[in-house]
């Protein structure tokens, strides 16, 4: 599919998530960001959960901020507000998750997670998987994953760091006929393009922002490996008919001078 | 948020700037690495001096996690060198090479203070490789909230409060409680007739 003439009010949107963390998520919503991008498509970044380091690098390819949302600490009405408030002007909407689907705050409930978010915000959920070490068995996963919440919806599935061709064959085999989703694509392994390791959490954007020739690659990558115009032709156009709230308050006292502390420090 | 309720917000630069704006009501210290630009803080003592000044004044200011730090009497690195802050608060603020905190928080207001009422409910998030150094004094600091962590049902005291300064590690979502910047606008509102 071509761009498409932007019909106002309509955007469309899909939840990248994983089945753990690790799994390639990041790496591949960069790559489905860029490679969006370089089909002329207006991209919103968000990410579930409180980081800032992907949402800068978000920002790194899309040039808008990544926006944080979450479902634990805030609520539902305010989360739809912030997506609408950042997606008015854009084509498409996508939404990195947090771990797995179905991480969040505890085990009981679905609170602060990435299923609860894509719920809340009406959006299908493009699931990666890493297919290392797995075959036949990866049918079942995707399988357990589908049905696990019933109110959820899938745009597909795509596996993560596939060994060949074969390997690739051997899943969709086994995919057929036992789950619904389809299958958008497997990534073969590259170490080239791996992210360098973040658990210092001090690899920012800023300390490490991502190189032309990097986000080009990846959205090569993307190009090659995933069918983005099945997805963009199954996903429908998310209406977002309410009317953003907005009261400024006036005081007779006028406006209240803050200092806000913002350089590199802080 | 905060502008949503009638403030103007001025931003500004504690390590470049020589001095704070002219003519603020408050001041908000988000999170950030001051602990990176250490030196560059210390060495910036008009900053320290006139932020240190308004404190004392009861102007409302704010800060969490390397904010908090900022507003500490010093950041101390890993090997123990200390760097002098603001001191708002008496405390030294260490930098460790492990992890020292991490993951969601719910804090419960335990005063009628500048970002909400007695027994308002903020959340928020913690992710620190810093903690402060408990000496004798910290017992005679306020605290104005008490801290639920997952998984740990007992509540420490935190959030501490001195004269209109408030600060504590957790970094708050004020999108979680939408009481809260508007109250901290309020405070600031109020400061702004009063002096």
């Amino acid at each position: 599919m071509a761009k498409k003439e932007k019909t106002g009010g309509l955007i469309k949107g899909f939840v990248i998530a994983g089945t753990q963390s690790g799994c390639g998520k990041t790496t591949i919503s960069l790559g489905l960001m860029a490679a969006l991008l370089r089909r002329g498509f207006k991209v919103a970044p968000f990410k579930v959960g409180p980081d800032f380091i992907d949402p800068g690098h978000h920002a790194g390819i899309t040039g808008m901020a990544g926006r944080n949302l979450d479902g634990w600490m805030l609520s539902g009405r305010y989360n739809r507000d912030c997506f609408k408030k950042h997606t008015l002007k854009v084509d498409i909407a996508v939404v990195e998750g947090v771990m797995g689907l179905f991480d969040g705050y505890d085990g009981k409930s679905e609170a602060g997670s990435t299923a609860q978010m894509a719920k809340w915000l009406k959006l299908p959920v493009i699931l990666v998987v890493n297919a290392k070490s797995m075959a036949r068995s990866a049918a079942a996963l995707v399988s357990g994953f589908e049905q696990f919440d019933k109110d959820l919806g899938f745009a597909g599935v795509v596996f993560n760091n596939i060994g060949s061709k074969r390997h690739l064959e051997f899943i969709t085999e086994a995919l057929d006929g036992n789950v619904k989703m389809p299958c958008l694509g497997g990534i073969p392994y590259y170490n080239e393009i791996i992210l360098p390791e973040r658990h210092l959490g001090l690899v920012t954007s800023l300390d490490n922002p991502l190189s032309d020739e990097y986000i080009d690659k990846l959205a090569d990558i993307i190009e090659e490996n995933m069918d983005l115009n099945a997805i963009l032709d199954s996903l429908l156009d998310v209406d977002q008919p309410e009317k953003l709230r907005r009261t400024p308050v006036r005081s007779p006292a006028g406006p209240v001078r803050i200092g806000v502390a913002m350089d590199n420090a802080f | 948020m905060l502008e949503n309720h009638g403030a103007q917000l001025v931003c500004f630069s504690p390590v470049k700037d020589d001095n704070l704006p002219k003519n603020l009501d408050g001041i908000y210290f988000g999170g950030g690495y001051p602990e990176l630009f250490a030196k560059q803080l210390s060495d910036n003592l008009n900053m320290r001096r006139q932020i240190k000044e308004v404190s004392s004044k009861g102007m409302p200011v704010y800060g969490e996690c390397g904010g908090f730090m900022y507003l500490c009497s010093a950041i101390c690195d890993p090997k123990g060198n200390p760097y002098p802050m603001t001191g708002c608060f008496p405390f030294t603020a260490n930098m460790f090479s492990r992890l020292k905190s991490l993951g969601y928080r719910e804090i419960t207001l335990a005063y009628n203070t500048l970002i909400g009422k007695r027994g308002d409910t903020v959340r928020g998030h913690e992710f620190r490789y810093s903690d402060i150094a408990k000496p004798e004094d910290q017992k005679k600091i306020k605290t104005v909230y008490k801290v639920t962590a997952k998984a740990k049902k007992n509540k420490t005291d935190e959030g501490y409060l001195v004269n209109r300064t408030l600060g504590r590690y957790i970094h708050l979502h004020f999108g979680s409680n939408l009481d809260t910047a508007a109250c901290f606008v309020e405070s600031c509102r109020n400061y702004k007739l009063e002096k």
